[in-house]
């Protein structure tokens, strides 16, 4: 670690600015920890705790404003130098955000608004949830960690009064081409989508984008819609408004596998509606439901691409892989042929939960059922999820490893940690990732795997051994990220990206068993 | 602000002096302008300029959108206008000429003749709730923050007040701020709860100072706790020895560990004095509707990231403290927790 302590004597900001600098130098390419405070003995001390004090700091009072990094070698003399700029912008302290601090506040600043966001703990996520509704808005509730009773209480004041209540734990939706939450842009057309899954409704976006047709509305109900309780209210009601929508022709409806009572609630509702429905309940045996005459879908990918084929007018098709099993094959000998005897498992380690309940539904016929901590199966529940066991596909999202740190799309800590442990374990044949793009995560995600991956490379080879990494990347040409510079970086990285993650699990399975399972899988 | 405007203001030698009105004086500036020489700008940022007196005391020259304080001269500039951008700046002399504040050779002159001097009543003139109904509003003040706050300081322990299960699960995830904190508030009420003089010293050196932001967090929650202290065991008719024992011991921690204006602020909640969005909060949840004490509680975390917040935390503290002591006087009772 290289700290750095800037000291300005007898210096002075508001708190805000001092906030506003503090929040823009820790976001400074290389910075690991900043801290801009002012220098007083209890200021110092926590400095010291962090290892973020040296003698300057040290000497430095309480009128001294310091400014402390703890940066990769060569960023600091950036990072120095920009703190200094930052410093001395004045402008820089007068610019002055107007921003409401409450719903009333805001409708005051945008009186005709009828969408309101809410994100805030969850414990107070109702309240102000509430308060939308009953002023007729129709809200997207971004909090967690809302009681499933109070959803309930929520959903039915909505549905009373004729209004969307996406969430809570909503954390993607389009609406009138607004992407809320994070999303990805796509083009705008004439599909709808209806998802409980936030990456689940992310994937479909893409691929629809990638096959060159868009997306009317994309409705986000929460993860807990379709559980007894709460009883699909939302995702009925999306139903019933993606009918009424004129822009939408066809309409895609994503979930985990829903309670059964909600099932037939949610098939009668689409059995109602005029418009074709393609269902893609990710791990449900599709039979049953296929029988009754829906269109289903096993993956996230089929949805996709059976909604657009049926938007075309053409009849949808089943994809294995985009590219000839030759190919594959030939990738596949390439990535297997360095891998120890010891190495037979896959490891998933996932920012999206749905991606990683998709991996193990696509794994399980393939290999057999992987470990989890949201696994198909509550005997393949992980005892412990920080070790992984067999083949094992994790959600980093999930609540227990997101506790006060931001979203893995995000940040990208954990799992460049996780990557070396799995990488020194000789049992590791494939890691599989997922890289999410667009509004919200991370501006460079490839970015942040590179150096890890290569690390974790360099590990198993100096184990003897061949390591093999399989991602897909969730997003389009026109995320920020760019998608094709994100892919592109990943390859040069020595990652085999595949268009989906519906692909990517099926060759991380042909790897990991060095292609044994090439006849079932493509049969 | 447009540039024309902005450019105005900039060029103090084309047009002087810059002429505005004070509109309302606190009491406690209104004693430190009763002199010739009234001291230098210490620093100026957008919505305040501070004078230093001779006797290293602060007097803070505002906007208009800022609200009455003990030591706040309100003037009449708009809130589109910055402060650092109308030709003051650090180490210029103020002195009182007439009926004016003048800066450094006129470039800004501020006429006090009209001014209100703002002397706010702590005696509450309206009848107090019960216990319980004061309970509803510091549960809704406390939801308030929770929903509106900034949690950049000590604002996250708000969350956890009075629930011991989710003071547990929160502290892993506190900053480092908060976590190091947070033990330090828990032993200072207790210590002031069983009035012990040296074990309140020994946790106010341990806070003193601590956090972000010019006024460090700290800093800000023990402000609005002192200042709830002296407000409330004053209108609840307890035992004034609580609060004046507490501040007393806290304020005499304070010289050398903190930023100056932090120093000042400090001082003065020692005594209950506090801007008028404290204090009127402070009313509010003794006195009045669920309604009232929440959009007092909204003012009082517009005052500023994340300073509003962590004041909020010590009203709460303050509050629950005092609160639990009227009615453990009233009738034995167990204490309720506070974090």
């Amino acid at each position: 670690m290289v700290a750095t302590v800037v000291v300005r004597k007898d210096t002075y900001r508001d708190s805000v600015t001092l906030m506003k600098i503090s929040s823009k130098v820790a976001q400074l390419k290389g910075v690991r920890q900043a801290a801009v405070v002012m220098a007083t003995p209890l200021n110092k001390q926590l400095l010291g705790d962090i290892g973020l004090l040296t003698d300057e700091g040290e000497r430095a009072g309480p009128t001294d404003l310091v400014i402390a990094l703890d940066a990769e070698d060569e960023s600091m003399s950036s990072a120095v130098s920009e703190v200094d700029s930052l410093l001395s912008a004045r402008e820089y302290v007068e610019a002055e955000e107007i921003l409401p601090r409450t719903l009333d506040s805001a409708l005051r600043m945008m009186p005709d608004a009828n969408l309101v966001m809410i994100s805030v703990p969850g414990n107070f996520a109702k309240r102000e949830a509430l308060r939308a509704l009953r002023k007729g808005l129709n809200v997207f509730l971004f909090s967690s960690n809302v009681p499933i009773e109070e959803e309930l209480e929520l959903k039915k004041l909505a549905s009373e009064k004729d209004l969307l209540l996406m969430g809570p734990d909503c954390g993607t939706a389009i609406i009138n081409g607004v992407v809320l939450g994070f999303g990805n842009i796509v083009n705008q057309g004439s599909i709808g989508v209806v998802s409980a899954s936030g990456t689940g409704l992310q994937q479909i976006s893409t691929l629809i984008d990638r096959e060159g047709l868009g997306v009317s509305q994309a409705i986000g109900t929460g993860g807990n819609d379709l559980s007894e309780k709460v009883g699909g209210i939302m995702m009925t009601k999306g139903i019933r408004l993606l009918e009424q929508d004129e822009k939408t022709r066809a309409i895609v409806l994503v979930s985990k596998p829903p309670d059964p009572q909600v099932t037939e609630r949610i098939l009668e509702a689409a059995d109602c509606c005029k418009k074709p429905v393609v269902v893609n309940f990710i791990g449900v045996e599709n039979n049953s439901i296929g029988k009754k005459g829906f269109i289903t879908a096993t993956t996230l990918e089929d949805a996709a691409r059976t909604v657009c084929a049926l938007v075309q007018g053409k009849r949808p098709r089943k994809t294995i892989f985009d590219i000839a099993r030759k190919r594959i094959m030939s990738i596949v000998e390439s990535e297997s042929s360095g891998l120890s005897s010891t190495q037979r498992y896959v490891r998933g380690l996932f920012s999206g939960g749905t991606l990683c309940y998709e991996a193990v539904a696509v794994l399980a016929p393939l290999i057999g059922d992987a470990y989890s901590n949201t696994p198909l199966k509550r005997e393949y529940k992980l005892e412990d999820v920080n070790v992984s066991k067999e083949h094992t596909c994790i959600d980093m999202g999930s609540e227990e490893f997101t506790v006060g740190r931001p979203h893995p799309m995000i940040d990208f800590t954990l799992r460049r940690r996780r990557l070396a442990q799995e990488a020194r374990d000789p049992e590791t044949a494939v890691i599989m990732l997922d890289v999410v793009l667009g509004y919200g995560a991370n501006p460079d995600p490839s970015a942040e795997l590179v150096a890890p991956i290569a690390e974790a490379k360099t590990i198993a080879e100096q184990d003897g051994r061949y390591l093999s990494f399989v991602a897909s990347v969730i997003g389009t040409a026109k995320d920020p990220q760019d998608l094709r510079r994100q892919e592109r970086k990943l390859k040069q990285a020595g990652v085999v990206v595949m268009p989906s993650n519906a692909q990517a699990a099926r060759i991380a399975a042909l790897v990991a068993t060095r292609g044994a399972i090439e006849e079932r899988l493509f049969v | 602000m447009s540039s024309e405007e902005k450019e105005f203001f900039r060029s103090s030698m084309l047009i002087r002096p810059l002429r505005l009105v004070a509109i309302s004086i606190g009491s406690i500036a209104c004693k430190r302008l009763n002199q010739e020489r009234i001291g230098q700008v210490h620093s100026v940022f957008r919505r305040v300029f501070n004078v230093l007196t001779p006797e290293n005391r602060l007097i803070c020259v505002v906007r208009r959108d800022v609200q009455r304080g003990p030591i706040n001269v309100v003037t009449n500039l708009p809130q589109w206008i910055s402060m650092t951008s109308i030709g003051v700046r650090e180490n210029y002399e103020v002195l009182k000429v007439g009926g004016s504040i003048t800066v450094e050779n006129d470039v800004l002159v501020i006429s006090t003749r009209n001014a209100k001097e703002w002397k706010p009543q702590k005696e509450f003139q309206a009848d107090l709730l019960t216990a319980e109904q004061i309970r509803d509003n510091l549960r809704l003040v406390k939801e308030a923050a929770c929903s509106h706050g900034s949690f950049s300081g000590l604002g996250q322990l708000i969350e956890c007040l009075g629930d011991r299960r989710s003071a547990r699960l929160v502290r892993g995830a506190l900053n480092p701020f908060a976590r190091k904190a947070l033990p330090h508030i828990s032993k200072l009420m207790k210590a002031i709860r069983e009035g012990c003089s040296p074990n309140i010293r020994t946790s106010a050196k341990r806070l003193i100072g601590l956090g972000p932001g010019l006024t460090p967090s700290a800093d800000d929650m023990l402000s609005g706790l002192m200042t709830s202290l002296a407000v409330m065991t004053k209108n609840l008719g307890i035992n004034a020895n609580l609060a004046s024992r507490a501040n007393k011991e806290i304020a005499s921690c304070v010289p050398g560990r903190t930023t100056l204006i932090s120093q000042e602020f400090l001082t003065l909640a020692a005594d209950g004095e506090a801007s008028e969005p404290i204090l009127e909060l402070i009313e509010r949840i003794m006195t009045g509707r669920p309604e009232k004490a929440e959009k007092a509680a909204i003012d009082v975390l517009a005052i500023g990231d994340p300073s509003g917040t962590d004041v909020m935390l010590g009203i709460l503290l303050g509050s629950n403290l005092a609160l639990n002591e009227a009615i453990h006087r009233a009738k034995p009772f167990k204490i309720l927790p506070l974090l």
